[in-house]
């Protein structure tokens, strides 16, 4: 199969290859005047497929991460974001997993779901939300760096700071609605690990 | 190392592998070194049957029981064999078939269901631990 193209004005383009039958200087015309021009090809717009999640990971399952720093550790799966990310968090008042971003690929999703049908404060957060302002380094000369040891570091806002424990606070509400609301908070509080004779393949998460 | 269970005519068997796995079955002939005809009846609210058919040896695990019965006996009088040696019940009570029931439940366990096993079998030890504490040490 060839190039799918795309073109803003398909009506434009069909104009433009109709006028393309008069031949160059000393070369054949692309097409003579009884063949149509192959438009239908160009005008098949590209189709934008959004990123499919598994079955296994909907908005609430417990989920345990993989990799990076917080790896083991059991958190709420919030929503897919629209890179494909999933947004977790512990709640950080159980395990000090913030909102963060989490590639699906790197996680394990549990049977535990915890309706979070009410949660509200989740609904602006989104990859703008996790965008990092660049900070502006003045450019020092490599010797002067070695000594001076104020280099801007990262820190959470104080909005995304009051973000969090909204979020947090709203996720116990849904908690204290279940009966083994104590249980759920010592899992979360936990971390997994595989011991002897476990094996992944075996094992019903 | 003496062995204790024989294959005969009416040896009860569980079955080791195969899609019956898990079932048990009296032999009711043995076809030559390796392989036995073997049937489960299925008695209405207890075990479920095994057809009659040929089974390797080693596919089945001889258990204590054995039941009455000639050699290639038909499934009626099997069954009626079998319900009078009371069979279903004796297996059901047994260790291994409780053992066997829990492995099966153990492997079904989700990750918070682990999770709550290991909460009470810490919960346990602590118990025993509070009441081991105080008793004298001979």
């Amino acid at each position: 199969m060839g190039k799918l193209w795309y073109i803003k004005n398909p009506s434009k383009a069909i104009a433009k290859t109709k006028t393309e039958t008069v031949a160059k200087k000393g070369r054949t015309p692309k097409h003579y005047e009884h063949q149509k021009p192959n438009t239908r090809k160009r005008l098949r717009a590209r189709k934008s497929n959004p990123t499919k999640i598994r079955s296994s990971i909907t908005p609430g399952v417990v989920v345990i991460l993989l990799i990076g720093r917080h790896k083991g550790k059991r958190v709420v799966c919030l929503k897919k974001l629209e890179s494909g990310l999933l947004l977790v968090t512990g709640p950080y008042c159980l395990n000090a997993c913030p909102l963060r971003r989490v590639h699906p690929k790197f996680v394990i999703a549990t049977s535990l779901t915890l309706d979070i049908s009410g949660l509200t404060s989740t609904k602006a957060i989104d990859d703008v939300y996790f965008q990092r302002t660049k900070m502006d380094e003045p450019k020092k000369e490599k010797q002067t760096d070695l000594f001076i040891a104020d280099k801007k570091k990262f820190t959470l806002t104080d909005e995304q700071k009051a973000d969090q424990k909204t979020v947090d606070k709203e996720i116990l509400e849904c908690l204290a609605k279940r009966d083994d609301s104590s249980l759920v908070k010592d899992y979360f509080k936990s971390l997994f690990g595989l011991s002897k004779h476990q094996y992944p393949h075996s094992l019903k998460f | 190392m003496v062995f204790e269970l024989y294959v005969e005519i009416g040896r009860v068997a569980l079955i080791k592998c195969g899609p019956n796995k898990g079932k048990i079955c009296a032999i009711i002939d043995v076809i030559d070194q390796n392989r036995a005809l073997v049937e489960g009846p299925s008695i209405k609210d207890g075990v479920i049957g095994v057809p009659r058919q040929s089974m390797r040896f080693k596919h089945l695990q001889l258990l204590p029981y054995t039941i009455k019965i000639c050699h290639t006996t038909r499934t009626k009088k099997l069954t009626a064999a079998w319900e009078k040696s009371e069979i279903s019940k004796k297996w059901m009570e047994s260790a291994i078939s409780k053992k066997l029931i829990a492995s099966e439940r153990r492997k079904g366990l989700n990750d918070f269901d682990r999770f709550k096993l290991m909460k009470a079998k810490q919960k346990r030890q602590r118990m025993i631990r509070m009441c081991m504490g105080p008793m004298p040490k001979k």
